[in-house]
């Protein structure tokens, strides 16, 4: 009886004026997508689900994403890992909030900074993989999460949202937005504490994952004008830490992001410019020392480990969209200037470096249609150039992106070939042979190919998805503390399956099914390789309701111990008292059998998504 | 011809969401029964290409060019047509900023506030134009905004 509910979804039959509402408010956040379906396989978490979900941070949200899993890594940063490896490279993900690319410049990811950002302010999230994000300018990756902010054509009015949970974490969000009559404004504010289940690690030290984080965030626009600007900062206890014995006795991450972004839309040309300022300080303590890199040799800092990262990021692009009968096409070109600078202290070392990347792109993203747009042919290519204001040598690359996108009856056929490279974190170059990492400015990028086959067949009420994905990358980096960062020579293959299943009872009532199960060449389990998740989404009156469960199996590590199996079952439901007040309930994880993330330093494994019931209330006025 | 063109564009572009134009459609129709229960055909002019779309389908709705001549008036984002001699015909608006704006002339309307669909009559302008709604419709009736 314990998933009752789970396979009760309720059907609406009356079509009275109020439930009208709900089911165009349900459709229409269908259609404010923005998705390219050329640019690799879209996955949408619509408003709608958002707030069925009451979801309230990002992780609850990429936790969904089929063949990945969004684990936490040893020093209190979540990271994807793809069924059956371990972590992925930081830099195959870029985030995007709108058009702004949230990508630091020292780790070429949005992931050490954003990973747990707040979402009361998302309208809604696209999600692309086995993309190579030309269609989308900027640096390379593939897999991009675009974040998509609430308009205040729809939202003008103010909101409040407070959050309280069981183990003890409490947040506020806070919107207002409005329009004029040339332009419209959005404003949001944001504050958590978030806490977590502190499991034992040892007699003394218990597993401290907490974190602090605050988000202001505003967007202006005046007729083709507009502007955004955002503030995040965050803190995070350390975890488990990179110590020698993964007993940490003090340490953590402080780091913020500033941002503006100008864009200017005149008929089909847009115009941008932004300006980026990150810092990130993350500094470690251990009870048997920190390793760290002392001129070539592996030393162990036994009182101070200590980074800091500071970015700067000018950038600058412009693309304009053609429209030719049925010919499309996007071409652009992009200038970025990004710095990171580092100071380190390591007990008595000290280290004081920096470097500048400029990087010039041009791309194109050319579409034609074929018999009435029955067929579409995708083209896309893309040239990037780097240049560092030191030795490094300069770099050259492109990307190749090209597909087929058949619909015939109720059926769409896609099939695509990607050759494109994954940019390398600059931490990794530079400084050469201080501390705290020996690095290798002659680092080749991670290269890949990458061949993605999928079938959609739509009815009336359902939609079934099957595809199919087979990678081989080269140039995987790697790290030894003799050896520093190096290339691996060998090819690495991956296969992936993946099903989505969605049926619609209504618009207000559905369900979402997703099978996946993935082998890479290696014969590798470094994590579950396969995996089901189940939604069921539905509303009735004042109530909403939503119920998950996420299936991961089990594996056993290269070096010895077995991981079980998980079932995290969880459920949320709102009451609205009013079309203005509504008050939710969330249980996650209620049987406290969730994925474990294991480590391969330690035999321990650690809960990713802990147990917890979490109180909503939502007021608009 | 601007608003023909914005309309076929627009009906490429909406077929993927038909259910939103089809329940934008019924919302419409109950309010326009609601409004003139005892007409049998009713003369619409919209200033939104994407509610004309909705509009086009129902029976008894005919879609006129000039504001002059309709009997029911949706304007969007524009309140410069509202001259008195329109005011005395049955203003919506899709917009909650213009209703507020124009609470005078504008008698209510179905728009986007607080990121959710609504619908609005106000109470006195109701009563100007001597319409009684329907019992459930009563819920939508304000007296202040």
């Amino acid at each position: 009886m314990r998933y009752f509910a789970l396979f009760l979804p309720f059907v609406l039959l009356s079509a009275d004026l109020s439930t009208l509402l709900q089911k165009y408010k349900a459709s229409s956040d269908l259609s404010a997508l923005t998705k390219k379906e050329s640019a690799g396989i879209v996955q949408v978490f619509t408003r709608q689900e958002l707030e069925a979900m009451q979801a309230y941070t990002l992780k609850d949200v990429l936790k969904l994403i089929p063949l990945l899993h969004y684990t936490i890594a040893p020093n209190n940063l979540y990271l994807f890992s793809l069924a059956s490896m371990s972590y992925l490279p930081t830099n195959i993900l870029r985030i995007y909030i709108d058009d702004h690319d949230i990508t630091s410049a020292t780790f070429t990811s949005a992931l050490p900074i954003w990973s747990d950002m707040p979402i009361e302010f998302v309208d809604h999230i696209e999600i692309y993989k086995a993309s190579a994000s030309i269609e989308f300018g900027n640096e390379p990756a593939s897999l991009i999460i675009r974040i998509y902010t609430k308009t205040p054509e729809r939202d003008s009015g103010n909101k409040l949202r407070a959050i309280l949970d069981s183990k003890g974490s409490k947040g506020i969000d806070f919107y207002q937005a409005d329009t004029t009559d040339k332009g419209s404004y959005f404003l949001y504010a944001h504050g958590d504490l978030l806490r977590y289940k502190k499991e034992r690690r040892t007699v003394r030290y218990r597993i401290d994952r907490d974190s602090d984080d605050t988000l202001f965030f505003g967007k202006f626009t005046h007729q083709s004008q507009s502007i955004e600007a955002a503030h995040y900062h965050t803190h995070r206890h350390p975890f488990l830490g990179y110590g020698k014995a993964l007993i940490p006795t003090g340490g953590g991450l402080g780091a913020a992001h500033d941002y503006v972004h100008y864009q200017y839309k005149k008929k089909d040309t847009t115009t941008e410019f932004s300006i980026d300022s990150l810092t990130y300080d993350r500094s470690y303590k251990d009870v048997q020392g920190v390793y760290y890199n002392d001129h070539g040799h592996a030393k162990l800092a036994q009182q101070e480990w200590f980074t800091h990262y500071r970015d700067t990021i000018f950038y600058a692009g412009i693309h304009h969209d053609f429209i030719w009968r049925d010919f499309e096409a996007t071409v652009g070109a992009l200038f970025k200037n990004k710095k990171s600078a580092q100071k380190g202290k390591f007990d008595s070392l000290r280290s004081d470096a920096s470097l500048t990347k400029q990087m010039y792109s041009l791309y194109s993203d050319l579409r034609q249609y074929f018999s009435n747009h029955q067929t579409m042919f995708f083209l896309s290519l893309k040239g990037d150039l780097y240049r560092f204001n030191t030795t490094i040598p300069q770099r050259k690359k492109l990307i190749i992106r090209t597909g087929l996108i058949y619909n015939f009856a109720h059926t769409r056929v896609k099939a695509s070939f990607t050759k494109s490279y994954l940019p390398i974190e600059m931490y990794r170059l530079y400084p050469n042979s201080t501390a705290p990492y020996i690095t290798n400015p002659y680092l080749k990028p991670l290269s890949y190919k990458l061949l993605h086959l999928e079938s959609i067949y739509n009815a009336k009420n359902w939609k079934f998805c099957i595809r199919y994905s087979y990678k081989q990358a080269k140039n995987f980096v790697h790290y030894s503390p003799s050896q520093g960062f190096y290339n691996r020579k060998d090819l690495i293959y991956l296969q992936v399956l993946e099903n989505e299943w969605r049926y619609y009872f209504d618009p207000l009532n559905f369900i979402i099914l997703n099978i996946y199960g993935a082998r890479n060449s290696r014969h590798l389990h470094y994590s579950p390789d396969f995996g089901i998740n189940l939604q069921t989404f539905n509303q009735w009156e004042r109530w909403t309701l939503y119920n998950e469960l996420i299936y991961k199996n089990g594996y056993e590590k290269k070096r010895g111990g077995k991981i079980a199996h998980s079932l995290a079952y969880s459920i949320a439901l709102k009451y609205n008292f009013t079309p203005d007040l509504a008050l939710g309930l969330k249980a996650q994880n209620i049987t406290d059998s969730g994925f474990r993330q294991a480590f391969s330093q330690i035999e321990q494994s650690v809960e990713v998504y802990d147990r917890r019931i979490m109180a909503n209330v939502e007021y608009t006025f | 011809m601007i608003r023909i063109i914005s309309l076929l564009f627009l009906t490429a572009l909406f077929v993927y969401s038909e259910g939103m134009i089809q329940i934008q459609k019924e919302i419409y129709t109950q309010i326009l029964s609601a409004l003139l229960p005892k007409r049998r055909s009713i003369k619409i002019w919209a200033q939104n290409p994407r509610t004309l779309l909705a509009l086009q389908n129902i029976p008894f709705v005919h879609i006129v060019s000039k504001p002059q001549k309709a009997d029911v008036l949706i304007i969007y984002k524009d309140n410069r047509i509202l001259s008195p001699q329109i005011c005395n015909k049955i203003v919506l608006s899709e917009s909650y900023r213009l209703i507020k704006q124009k609470k005078e002339c504008i008698l209510g309307g179905f728009f986007w506030h607080k990121g959710r669909p609504n619908i609005i009559f106000l109470e006195q302008n109701l009563y100007k134009h001597h319409i009684r709604l329907p019992k459930e419709m009563e819920q939508f009736i304000e007296d202040e905004l």
